[in-house]
């Protein structure tokens, strides 16, 4: 982990005079061209029988939602490595996959209501998966607001760490305890669901060309916050360095 | 003040005469125990703050629901739940607040002994605390809704319910003492996390008040009996990190 974010670590120059990869600046020119790529495939897809123009938010919404799980899964395996080793850089992945968590799961939610709209009549149904994920984003917002809360940085790490490592496991009893909800209540409708299981070979084309685009977002964002987190602690350095030089004078 | 000083010496000669590990470990875990139950009765400050809100908020419930009284079975499970949460939360953020504020948590934290211990002795602690409050509040709140919550088949229901909150409530209590919202921000921690404990605790005692059979709430105990299993180890596990200095 430690060789990662050192490589990520482009603030700091070239030392050896060796000129490294500026991998979020390739990904940003690639977006260039594979955001509009995958536009124009979303737009090309042929339209649902039923769901018509509307069922072309899945190919947002279904990535992000991916991705949204996959940093949380991030932030638990940073939370992990915190626990076992107390490094840094541990904690920088932990606070890169809290916060691009947030961001993908609000994404999610966002798209997902919208789409609800349309295929179910309304905005918001207690559907067991989308309670899920909403008690999850609040989990996460929550650790978010535990992380702001604290000024010490080991602690703000540990703390961060345990959080992660009880939310993530917290998840899965979420969702069982969703199906003891009664029932009767709130109808659940699966009917969109089995259509999209069945998808045709243009529409899985266009699904897996703009999971890959967001996948591309997903890792520069990544990157990006990486290195911010990175120039922060120079800039703490270079800071505790000149105070250091005023005790002198 | 004889029978206070006895289980120290208990300690003493208990720790030459026992070379097995786990021996000392679980008196350490009752130890702490013992002192929280000890400080609680001579200050009573937990316990009577717990009930008397606990009181109040179902007070509130009974004003601020006057229609739906005469439907009390259908929200008397939920808001019983309410009321006992708002209180466990009450009463879990005193146990590390008072800690901290009167510099004990200090010498806890000198005890030569598995942080885990402290732990799992603090989380007795709010069990006891939280169970009691609890077991006071049903016969209130039956008189004051005018709903008997009390039946026997309840209690395996509080009792999961009870030690999921006293599991990760003393975690997250730890966890917010060192932070600067502290007593706020322990309900935004614990909340989320306790949603599926609360959800199969309201169903189960919902489909018990009603008389439902009991294969209804059999996978809901079962998830409960899961939380507990899972959050008996994992907090202990985690608990040396969140008091790293």
């Amino acid at each position: 982990m430690a060789t990662i974010t050192k490589r990520m670590d482009f603030g700091s120059g070239t030392a050896n005079g060796k000129r490294k990869l500026d991998w979020a600046k390739i990904l940003l020119w690639t977006m260039l061209v594979s955001f509009p790529v995958t536009l124009i495939f979303i737009l090309l897809a042929p339209s649902d029988y039923e769901l018509k123009y509307s069922q072309r938010i899945f190919y947002f919404h279904m990535p992000s939602n991916i991705l949204c799980l996959l940093s949380f899964t991030i932030y638990f395996i940073g939370g992990l490595g915190y626990w076992r080793t107390r490094k840094r850089s541990w904690d920088i992945l932990m606070i890169t996959g809290l916060e691009l968590g947030v961001f993908f799961s609000l994404i999610g939610i966002v798209t997902g209501s919208i789409w609800a709209r349309y295929a179910w009549g309304t905005f918001w149904t207690w559907d067991p998966r989308l309670t899920t994920v909403t008690i999850m984003l609040v989990v996460y917002l929550a650790g978010w607001m535990l992380r702001s809360s604290v000024e010490d940085p080991n602690r703000k790490a540990a703390l961060t760490a345990v959080f992660g490592i009880i939310g993530f496991i917290n998840v899965p009893l979420v969702y069982f305890s969703t199906r003891f909800f009664p029932a009767g209540l709130h109808p659940i409708v699966f009917g969109t669901n089995d259509k999209v299981v069945n998808l045709e070979g243009f529409m899985t084309l266009t699904l897996v060309i703009s999971i890959i685009t967001f996948s591309q977002f997903f890792v520069y964002l990544m990157i990006q916050r990486i290195r911010l987190e990175n120039l922060r602690d120079q800039v703490a350095g270079v800071r505790m360095a000149l105070y250091e030089d005023e005790d002198f004078v | 003040m004889a029978r206070i000083a006895k289980p120290d010496r208990q300690i003493e000669t208990g720790a030459t005469r026992d070379q097995t590990v786990l021996k000392p470990y679980f008196r350490v875990a009752w130890q702490v125990f013992l002192k929280d139950i000890r400080t609680e009765l001579r200050t009573k400050e937990i316990f009577s703050s717990m009930s008397v809100f606990s009181l109040l908020v179902v007070m509130v419930f009974v004003f601020a629901l006057p229609g739906k009284l005469k439907e009390a079975g259908d929200v008397a499970p939920g808001l019983l739940w309410i009321a006992f949460t708002f209180a466990g939360v009450l009463g879990l953020n005193r146990s590390f607040i008072n800690e901290k504020d009167r510099g004990s948590l200090e010498g806890l934290l000198l005890a030569p002994t598995e942080r885990s211990a402290i732990f799992y002795g603090k989380a007795l602690g709010n069990f006891t605390f939280i169970i009691v409050v609890e077991l006071l509040l049903a016969p209130i709140f039956s008189l004051l809704f005018n709903f008997s919550v009390l039946r026997v088949e309840l209690l395996p229901v509080l009792l999961l319910g009870t030690i999921g909150f006293a599991e990760i409530g003393t975690l997250f209590a730890a966890m917010a003492v060192n932070t600067r919202a502290r007593e706020v921000l322990l309900p935004v921690l614990f909340f989320p996390i306790m949603l599926p404990v609360i959800i199969a605790a309201s169903q189960s005692t919902a489909a018990i008040l009603t008389n439902r059979p009991f294969e209804e709430i059999s996978s809901a105990l079962g998830l409960m009996f899961f939380f507990d299993l899972i959050f008996l180890v994992v907090p202990a596990m985690l608990f040396e990190l969140v008091l790293e200095e």
